[in-house]
């Protein structure tokens, strides 16, 4: 560059604009999404005791398998690519987006995932009569 | 000239290109009106109230989505054509690369456009977005710049309105130096565009299904990505693809050419796989060959202005159109009511249209027919473990039915092996199945509008839950008669709803055991209407059929319907597959008539099914005790209260009833231990003999299961219909050492001529059984049999109607028995016999395992007690000390007394 030059062209500006834009900007976008990503902690899910029915019952994204007062508590979320699991068929969990299939205790039976549905933390509110899981 | 160029000259307006750059304007212009409508905050139920309110914003939806493909499309085909003339080297090198760059921002884009309708699958497809970016390192961070926090469209609806679009268009500028396609061109392209759009609906999901797809542009890659479990592998080979575009100017020209088969190659690979993804991926990722109406490419838009609403309040909470014509609807049960599921729930169709036609398309008039129960009654929303378990239910296996009719015919070497009725084939014993009994199981559609009555068979939920009142019926009746059905309007519609009345078992439990006419006190004759006579009462039922009346059984004496008595958990089942009904039956006398007091449960402790029933009969009051049943099921109707007599409320009407205990005498009678409550307080059982059928080619038949007629049918000849005392017989459980003895009927009786048949196997010829089969046949009284009814009865025992002769002249009672109908030639037994007289019957002998008649050892004790009877009333004392313990009263025997004489029985 020619420092001595008097005035600066339309070009040099936007690339020295850009440039001296670019660590504000980087800057801005990460407190942004660090922001985000705290808002998006742990979620608190309350499930009425009465729409639990034995055996496997889905809920907003949580899955619960009931055996009397015995819950196992899972996300819904398939360990894949995170797909929302709504259904069973035939003794399966079964991830309508790429065909994984789970048991009922959450583990892999088939691929492509790899991973057992996530296990949530959960307590029973004997007195409201409701599951809180912790997501 | 290539095979692109040539359609391009011939048939299009103007180049790849230049159609590309039309698509791209008239996409971004149309999407300019839809912003107004659109609410990032709730984009489906804003887009839903657009297509119901405003036909001109469904007209730019349109034409937004099918711009947007035709973008795309021809923008492939451009970099094809590219490629293929090898003119991709008239690009400078700096604008080469952002082009390549810009495929991501189209898909991007595209993309985006796919997850702002907000409905099922686009949040799915945001979820496989997301979590694809959170694979590469920093990926989390990309997804939240790209996508932003779950469940927020805001962020995303930035990128896809400025962010992503202007790049594209500044790329273009850059590589075609104007933004403003030819007037030529822009016009057909509108035009075009235009027509399609009002011919064709944007996609959008109007009902849940368990089919996630994404755009169709990706479902090669959702097949790819069904194959790894590392989807890292995936973008690298998409990053590696870029790439080697990018390259592709400074690859030398004989390797261009090989480079470019290979992505030739790939992409009508690529192609393959969205076809696949498209037509034949079914629900959880099943194969099928049926494509989905939701995913029917081209769903017609009918965009007729009159037909919309003015007004959003019209819509109701769900935003459906149906109520455009069908507001009010009345009739429902308070959970299915519309403004609790809407309609579409239900009746599928389009919700999201106001145009009758394309509302109606693919609807389902009569939901809950188990062919459909997934897609409605049993959504994860609804009832699905509930459909689950109805498929399950011996109601819908009819499973005990097929596998004793096939052993009967030979067919099967067991009488219990598990079978559906919907799975039967076409031999003799399956071609009788459908010519007389395969409309009787859940899974028979209701094919018809109607209230459940004595003609109704199978229905899915509809066979138990659906009642009409008057107005609905009146209504129906109305629209059937009506001369232009397509103009009716109902406003009524039938309930669906826990009141599941005898009407509704009526239509398949009046046959084969006919338990629920002999429960009301009906016997069936073999009576035509004509031949009625004057004495005694008669009735004739809707199929014509003439019944006598013989006897009610005390609990319907008492207003007691099906359901006080049968739970939930024994009709639908409780999920498992049982073979025979009686192992389904999970309620017995004793659970209600105990001496000790049983398990009992408060609201609490009940499972969500009972739980939500005495909720619905509203008695969900905090303190309640019930009884749960042996089967470990609650009986929700039951109450007991201290040392209250225990009560059964009706279902029906709520009046209470007393749950008695058992007489002193059913409790401690030694010697009467094995009886079951049945074997002595049935007061009679229908029974019919001289059955035989035959396979008449000529006859008019009908398939029941298929529901069609056809050619030739199996044909039953019934010799004689009884109403008799029942005869009792043995059930030795093996799991458990319980012997027990049980009510039989001669179920089985009959010959049949298998020669007859067609399609008959080699060596098959006439064959007879005479199998006796347990039944309940509800005709309970509260008063037990006599001891004469049993020891001095030859029915009872096993041998048949007739007379045991019993000699007292020597110092031993002779007996003998003179039977009242003539042998059977088959096996030289008395029609209407169990056993021989004092014999053992050594063949198979009744329709279930490990059940029996009496064997000589028994008999002979049977007859032995009866032989008292003989000289001594009843009444007496002494018999009745004998009911208590007839060993001690054995020994206090005078020489008067008389034994019977067993060694040689005259027969
Ligand atoms: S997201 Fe579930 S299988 Fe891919």
């Amino acid at each position: 560059m020619n420092w001595r030059k008097q005035h600066i062209n339309r070009k040099e500006f936007l690339r020295w604009a850009g440039i001296l834009a670019l660590v504000p900007f980087l800057y801005f976008w990460y407190s942004v999404i660090r922001v985000k990503s705290f808002q998006d902690g742990r979620k608190k899910i309350e499930i009425p005791l009465s729409a639990i029915v034995e055996g496997l019952s889905f809920h907003d994204q949580v899955i619960i398998n009931r055996e009397g007062n015995t819950f196992l508590v899972f996300s819904s979320k398939c360990t894949h690519l995170g797909c929302n699991i709504t259904e069973k068929q035939g003794g399966k969990i079964i991830c309508p987006c790429h065909g994984s299939q789970y048991d009922y205790e959450g583990n892999v039976i088939k691929g492509p995932a790899t991973k057992r549905l996530k296990r949530l933390d959960f307590l029973i509110e004997e007195k409201e009569k409701m599951v809180v899981v912790m997501r | 000239m290539n095979l692109l160029s040539k359609i391009e000259k011939r048939f299009l307006p103007g180049t790849y290109g230049a159609i590309a750059l039309a698509s791209l304007l008239i996409c971004a212009v149309s999407g300019i009106p839809l912003a107004f409508p659109f609410d990032v905050s709730e984009p489906f139920e804003s887009l839903k109230v657009m297509m119901l309110t405003n036909p001109a914003g469904v007209f730019f939806r349109n034409m937004h989505y099918w711009s947007a493909q035709s973008f795309l499309v021809f923008t492939i085909l451009h970099f094809w054509d590219h490629l293929y003339r090898s003119t991709e080297d008239n690009v400078k090198k700096g604008i080469w690369i952002r082009l390549v760059v810009s495929i991501f921002f189209i898909f991007f884009v595209m993309l985006s456009g796919f997850i702002l309708k907000g409905d099922a699958d686009s949040m799915q497809a945001r979820m496989i977005f997301g979590s694809l970016l959170a694979t590469i390192p920093g990926g989390k961070w990309i997804s939240y710049s790209l996508l932003g926090k779950e469940g927020d469209f805001q962020i995303l609806y930035v990128h896809h309105i400025a962010t992503a679009t202007i790049f594209i268009f500044i790329i273009t500028y850059e590589h075609v130096r104007t933004v403003w396609p030819r007037m030529k061109v822009f016009l057909i392209s509108l035009g075009m565009l235009a027509i399609f759009s009002f011919l064709f609906q944007a996609p959008i999901q109007t009902h849940i299904t368990n089919i996630v797809k994404g755009p169709w542009y990706f479902l090669g890659l959702q097949e790819i990505l069904h194959w790894t479990s590392h989807p890292w592998i995936v973008l690298i080979c998409l990053l590696l693809l870029m790439i080697l575009l990018f390259y592709i100017q400074q690859i030398p020209n004989k390797s261009k050419l090989t480079t470019k088969h290979i992505l030739a190659a790939l992409f009508i690979f690529y192609l393959g796989l969205t076809i696949t993804g498209y037509f034949f991926r079914g629900e959880n990722w099943s194969w099928t060959w049926n494509v989905t109406e939701a995913y029917n490419p081209f769903r017609p838009a009918g965009i007729y202005p009159e037909n919309y609403f003015t007004d959003n309040t019209d819509l109701g909470k769900l935003n459906e159109g149906c109520l455009l014509c069908h507001e009010p609807m009345i009739g429902f049960s308070k959970s299915h009511d519309p403004s609790a599921i809407g309609c579409a729930s239900c009746h599928l169709g389009n919700p999201f249209t106001p145009n009758k036609n394309e509302a109606h398309h693919s609807m389902i008039s009569i939901p809950g027919n188990l062919n459909n129960a997934a897609k409605t009654c049993g959504t994860s929303q609804c009832h699905p473990d509930i459909i689950t378990r109805v498929n399950n239910s011996i109601m819908t296996t009819n499973s005990g039915m097929v596998s004793v009719d096939r052993f009967i015919f030979g067919e099967s070497d067991s009488l219990s092996k598990f079978s559906r009725i919907t799975e039967i084939g076409h031999s003799a014993a399956d071609e009788h199945l459908r010519n007389l009994c395969a409309h009787c199981h859940l899974g028979k559609n209701k094919d018809e509008f109607g209230s459940i009555g004595q003609l109704s068979r199978g229905g899915g939920c509809n066979a138990c839950h659906l009642n009409y009142n008057q107005p609905t019926a009146t209504e129906l009746a109305n629209y059937l008669s009506s001369n232009e059905p397509d103009t009716f309007l109902a406003r009524n519609h039938p309930a669906l709803n826990i009141e599941v009345s005898d009407d509704h078992c009526f239509g398949c439990h009046s046959r084969s055991g006919r338990i629920s006419l002999s429960y009301q006190g009906w016997h069936e004759t073999l009576l035509d209407k004509s031949e009625i006579p004057d004495t005694g009462t008669y009735k004739i039922l809707e199929d014509q059929r003439v019944l006598t009346y013989v006897h009610e059984d005390i609990h319907h004496a008492s207003g007691m319907t099906c359901t006080d008595c049968h739970i939930s958990y024994g009709v639908m089942g409780d999920g498992n597959n049982y073979l025979h009904k009686e192992e389904q039956v999970m309620i017995s006398c004793e659970d209600c008539h105990f001496s000790n007091t049983p398990d009992l449960a408060g609201i609490d402790d009940v499972d969500e099914e009972s739980k939500k029933l005495l909720e619905l009969y509203g008695w969900d009051e905090e303190k309640i005790s019930m009884i749960i049943a042996s089967s470990g099921y609650p009986m929700i109707n039951t109450r007991v209260c201290g040392a209250n007599t225990p009560m059964l409320i009706l279902k029906k009407t709520g009046k209470m009833l007393p749950m008695k205990a058992p007489a002193e005498v059913c409790l401690n009678s030694k010697g009467h231990e094995s009886l079951t409550c049945g074997s002595c307080h049935t007061r009679w059982t229908p029974q019919c003999l001289g059955c035989h059928n035959q396979y008449d080619k000529a006859a008019d038949g009908y398939d029941l299961l298929a529901n069609q007629p056809v050619e030739g049918s199996w044909v039953e000849f019934a010799g004689k219909y009884m109403a008799l005392d029942p005869v009792l017989g043995i059930h030795e459980n093996p799991s458990t050492g319980v012997r027990e003895i049980l009510t039989f009927t001669p179920g089985m009786v009959l010959s049949i001529a298998l020669e007859s048949y067609p399609g008959r196997r080699a060596n098959d010829d006439m064959v007879f059984h005479r199998l006796f089969a347990p039944i309940d046949p509800h005709t309970t009284s509260a008063k037990g049999r006599d001891c004469i009814s049993c020891h001095l009865d030859p029915l009872m025992t096993g041998y048949g109607q007739g007379k045991i002769h019993y000699d007292m002249k020597g110092s031993k009672i002779k007996l003998n028995f003179i039977p009242a109908y003539a042998s059977n030639k088959h096996d030289d037994l008395p029609e209407d016999a169990w056993i021989p007289f004092l014999k053992d019957n050594d063949k198979l002998s009744s329709t279930r395992y490990h059940h029996r008649p009496f064997n000589p050892e028994e008999q002979k004790n049977i007859l032995f007690a009866g032989t008292c009877l003989l000289c001594h009333d009843q009444e007496e004392v002494i018999m009745k000390e004998a009911i208590d313990d007839f060993e001690l009263v054995l020994s206090k025997r005078t020489p008067a007394c008389k034994e019977p004489q067993w060694a040689e029985p005259h027969l």
